[in-house]
């Protein structure tokens, strides 16, 4: 290596150590940013992703108005949850709290159980808390807020349009089956987070 | 061989590139329409401004279709009067606060489908023009204030309009839910930003 190629190497490492920034590829920050950062984060807990589903499921099982009202309910009260986490308000038994979701939103979808409307909503906003309490709690300082809180509620949201769409089969005999196996691997999703 | 003048020609083409390389650039909207472009897209491509408008158009639509009129003749002079105060006078503190509990209020009562006493109505959109007309305009950095302002009422109503036809001509049943299914999205959105305070 001669003198200059060496020169010029030193040179652009160098500038590549004072301009660190410029070399960063997904900081997360801005609003494409920060609603991808929130859009993915309630994706990247198999526990939150189940019980999503299950309360999409669930809604299915039970048609309307519940099939359109929980999945309502649910990003609704997860943003109150949210709410404490992000104030750092203590809810006991957090992640417990989400693993019971699972088994319970699971063994509902699993028995198909025609619980009174009022009860369903109850049940779900409950959960909801835990779950939003953790995301909350979990919320990165350096993302866009507000496209940070659009992308996580839009894909909260889209989890139980997941499980609404997989809830459709329940008109076929083989498609009900489908579905409350589905409540069953939620369930058994839901025990081993508890047991883990 | 390249004679000589050629080559002093080209030279001067490359030096007069490199001395204006933002003449390179392909899309500067503001460039071409001015501040006028620049207020129209304002409030559409911020979430700030763009998702109370969604959740307001559910809202309004909801009541149904002269109301839904009645708003969309409203809505440009109301938030012309927040620009003007925007562009006028200091952001009140409580301003952008207040403007994201909108988002919990349309979002809420639209997710509900609430109807509405129709002064309560008028004035909840009212409020909410000013608010966010006041807010857009505060955050503008401008020359021509007015083609601002202008380009941000014109940017608004249109989308307001668009909006209102779109959730108006929606079939009974499921159609309507979907609407209120984003609203209610647009209320929990609205709830963290609280929290967040910002």
């Amino acid at each position: 290596m001669n003198s200059r190629t060496a020169r010029s190497l030193y040179f652009l490492t160098l500038l590549a150590l004072l301009l660190p920034a410029v070399a960063e590829a997904h900081t997360g920050a801005g609003v494409v940013g920060g609603f991808k950062s929130g859009f993915l984060h309630p994706l990247g807990g198999l526990d939150h992703v189940v019980a999503m589903v299950a309360v999409g499921l669930w809604g299915a099982q039970l048609g309307a108005p519940a099939i359109w009202l929980l999945p309502v309910a649910f990003p609704l009260v997860m943003a109150v949850g949210g709410a404490l986490g992000v104030r750092g308000i203590p809810v006991p038994a957090v992640e417990t709290g989400i693993a019971i979701s699972g088994i319970v939103l699971g063994l509902m979808v699993t028995f198909a159980v025609r619980a009174p409307l009022a009860v369903a909503a109850v049940i779900v906003s409950v959960f909801a808390v835990f779950h939003g309490y953790a995301h909350g709690a979990e919320l990165p300082t350096a993302a866009a807020p507000l496209a940070y809180s659009a992308g996580f509620v839009v894909a909260t949201g889209l989890l139980h349009a997941c499980g609404i769409a997989i809830g459709a089969l329940i008109q076929w005999k083989a498609g009900d089956r489908i579905v409350r196996t589905c409540g069953v691997a939620i369930a058994l999703t839901g025990l081993w987070f508890l047991l883990g | 061989m390249v004679p000589a003048r050629l080559r002093r020609l080209a030279g001067a083409a490359v030096l007069a590139t490199a001395t204006f390389p933002t003449r390179a650039f392909a899309h500067t909207p503001s460039e071409r329409l001015g501040d006028f472009w620049g207020g129209f897209l304002h409030p559409l491509v911020s979430l700030e401004h763009a998702l109370p408008l969604l959740a307001l158009a559910v809202l309004v639509a909801q009541q149904g279709r002269d109301r839904a009129r009645t708003g969309v003749l409203l809505w440009p002079f109301a938030f012309a009067i927040g620009a003007a105060l925007g562009f006028t006078r200091e952001l009140p503190a409580f301003l952008p606060t207040a403007n994201r509990i909108g988002f919990v209020v349309l979002g809420g009562l639209a997710a509900a489908s609430w109807r509405l006493p129709r002064a309560l109505g008028s004035g909840i959109l009212i409020a909410a023009a000013i608010g966010h007309g006041f807010e857009n305009a505060a955050g503008a950095i401008v020359r021509r204030p007015m083609l601002f302002g202008a380009g941000s009422v014109t940017g608004t109503t249109f989308v307001l309009l668009l909006l209102l036809g779109a959730v108006v001509s929606l079939r009974a049943g499921w159609p309507r839910l979907v609407p209120r299914v984003v609203a209610s999205w647009i209320a929990a959105i609205g709830v963290m930003m609280l929290a967040l305070g910002r």
